[in-house]
């Protein structure tokens, strides 16, 4: 089974990066991520980019599930609308090869670019800040990244690809995506904006509470493992999802 | 049941074999107790209108949808529980080419080929006599979507033999082919079948083409197998016997006297010559006679069954 995964991810990736267009907008695609994400903002924020709060977030959760937002609709709904999908159904792969390959070259996509996208970032920083003692991310730091990035693209590809298995087209597949992507972003944001002045200073205070008194480690390992179980969760579903009769006769 | 499980011990004889294979989408009966025996090693052709359950049943024998009720076997494998057996050893052009459109000719056949588990000498080997025989391989490194839709059927075709498989499902294959592209491919899988002994059960439209082809065809309609035999058993058994009559002075009289005759279904004039069509074989000299007296000159009497298209259509007609 692991050959047939991997030549569903061979494929995968090789139209991940020619998706439109000319075979190389995949490429130019990857460089703008480089040059925004590596390159302006580590350099922006120099010194402090590894201690600052904004690299885990950014290279653990928001541009993992961008990318995987990017890419992920076209899994099943893409296939089904380039009139690809029956061809392949019909073949002699298993329908797990077929499910985890898909799943697995979205997430190594997201996942790969993401941490690549962090290492530049700190060999970016280390170039352009030479006097600053830190060099690296702080252990605690780089592994929370690597975690919240496994279990947020994990999250969001196993979302993307049950959407993908029943919506007809990549367009409606991003679109609902879209919505799910500003309600993770914008709701939080907006429930801080609305509370009331007392309210906002009363939670930084405990944020901050949290994040001297040393518990921030317990806490992001609670949050990452309730997110596992999430995962875990979204993988059985499409598990029973994906039937080959429902996928040709949808 | 006449399903024993998958052992492949009857697929010498019989390459699929379906009993009272229903097919229901929420009320519409696709597929319609359908009974079918495909010999190995044979073209057969499965011909009927859009819609009339053609797809669904290449689906079924693919065992990518659940039959209602009935049963198939394929290869000798049961379609219900031997679904990835029986696609392991076939291969299939459906409505659609399924080509990637991103990917590079070569690329489309790698990734088959390396869904077969082709060694990666052995694919690109295959490839370039594939893609040679089809007169792509100069091609091979254009993507798909540059490519028109000939040589895209081509290379799906391609694609379908890539693992050399031992049944091969095709839907409509030369639509989109020249003539020239047609006729190659028609001989190819004629080649291929007498050769290899590669089972090939085909859909058509296009009723030459399986008169020419196929050693075997089933006629659907609305889900029911209402027909199945050698074309030359279809059209005798359609009913209808004609006759080409050459010559001159065919008056509008002459043929309305014709058509009053017992046994004549149809008289009509084609390019100058009068087609005779009776519903049995009967003596052609009263006939010949009549037209001699209405001022009529016969220069030839050629007379033969049925065309496999004219078939059809009165199968067709009957069942209307």
């Amino acid at each position: 089974m692991m050959i047939d995964v991997l030549t569903m991810m061979w494929k995968e990736l090789r139209e991940y990066f020619i998706r439109t267009g000319s075979g190389r907008r995949g490429v130019v695609a990857i460089l703008a991520i480089a040059l925004v994400f590596s390159v302006l903002m580590p350099y922006q924020l120099g010194a402090s980019w590894f201690t600052s709060i904004v690299a885990v977030p950014l290279y653990g959760f928001y541009l993992p599930i961008s990318l995987v937002t990017s890419v992920v609709a076209d899994a099943f709904a893409g296939e089904r609308e380039r009139h690809t999908l029956e061809t392949l159904l019909a073949s002699r792969l298993s329908d797990r090869s077929i499910l985890l390959g898909k799943i697995a070259s979205c997430f190594v996509y997201a996942f790969a670019i993401s941490i690549g996208a962090a290492v530049v970032g700190a060999i970016v920083v280390d170039i352009t800040h030479r006097s600053i003692n830190e060099h690296f991310y702080g252990f605690g730091d780089f592994a929370a990244l690597i975690g919240l990035g496994i279990v947020s693209t994990l999250l969001f590809t196993c979302l993307g690809i049950i959407i993908s298995l029943r919506a007809q087209s990549v367009r409606q597949v991003q679109q609902t995506l879209g919505i799910l992507f500003t309600l993770v972003f914008l709701v939080p944001f907006l429930i801080f904006q609305f509370l009331p002045v007392a309210a906002r200073i009363q939670l930084g205070q405990q944020i901050a509470h949290i994040t001297q008194s040393g518990q921030i480690g317990a806490l992001i390992a609670a949050v990452l493992g309730a997110l596992l179980v999430l995962d875990i969760g979204l993988l059985g579903i499409i598990q029973a999802a994906f039937r080959r009769s429902r996928l040709i006769s949808s | 049941m006449i399903l024993k499980g998958g052992n492949g011990s009857t697929m010498r004889e019989i390459a699929i074999r379906t009993q009272q294979l229903t097919k229901d989408f929420g009320a519409i009966r696709a597929v319609d107790h359908i009974d079918l025996q495909v010999p190995a090693g044979t073209v057969f052709g499965f011909l009927g209108a859009n819609g009339a359950g053609k797809t669904t049943t290449i689906h079924l024998l693919l065992a990518l949808l659940d039959p209602t009720g009935g049963a198939a076997e394929v290869l000798g494998y049961d379609t219900r529980t031997q679904g990835q057996l029986i696609r392991q050893q076939s291969g299939a052009l459906l409505e659609f080419n399924g080509l990637y459109e991103r990917l590079t000719a070569e690329e489309n056949l790698d990734f088959y080929g390396r869904i077969w588990h082709l060694p990666a000498a052995e694919r690109v080997a295959r490839i370039k006599e594939l893609l040679t025989h089809l007169e792509l391989y100069d091609r091979r490194t254009d993507r798909v979507d540059s490519w028109s839709r000939g040589m895209k059927q081509k290379l799906a075709v391609a694609r379908v033999l890539m693992h050399r498989p031992k049944l091969i499902f095709l839907d409509e294959p030369t639509a989109g082919l020249d003539p020239i592209a047609a006729a190659a491919l028609r001989d190819d899988l004629a080649s291929l079948s007498q050769r290899e002994g590669v089972t090939v059960f085909l859909t058509t439209h296009n009723l030459p083409e399986a008169e020419r082809l196929c050693q075997q065809v089933g006629v659907i309609r609305e889900g029911k197998l209402i027909a199945i035999g050698s074309p030359d058993s279809l059209r005798v058994r359609s009913g209808r016997f004609r006759t080409e009559i050459s010559g001159s002075g065919f008056s509008a009289d002459v043929m309305t006297q014709l058509r009053s005759l017992p046994d004549i279904v149809n008289v009509e004039l084609q390019n100058g010559r009068l087609i005779v069509d009776t519903s049995r074989e009967r003596s052609m000299a009263p006939i010949v006679t009549l037209l001699v007296q209405g001022g009529a000159q016969i220069e030839e009497v050629r007379r033969g069954a049925a065309s496999l298209e004219e078939a059809f259509l009165a199968l067709m007609e009957v069942q209307q």
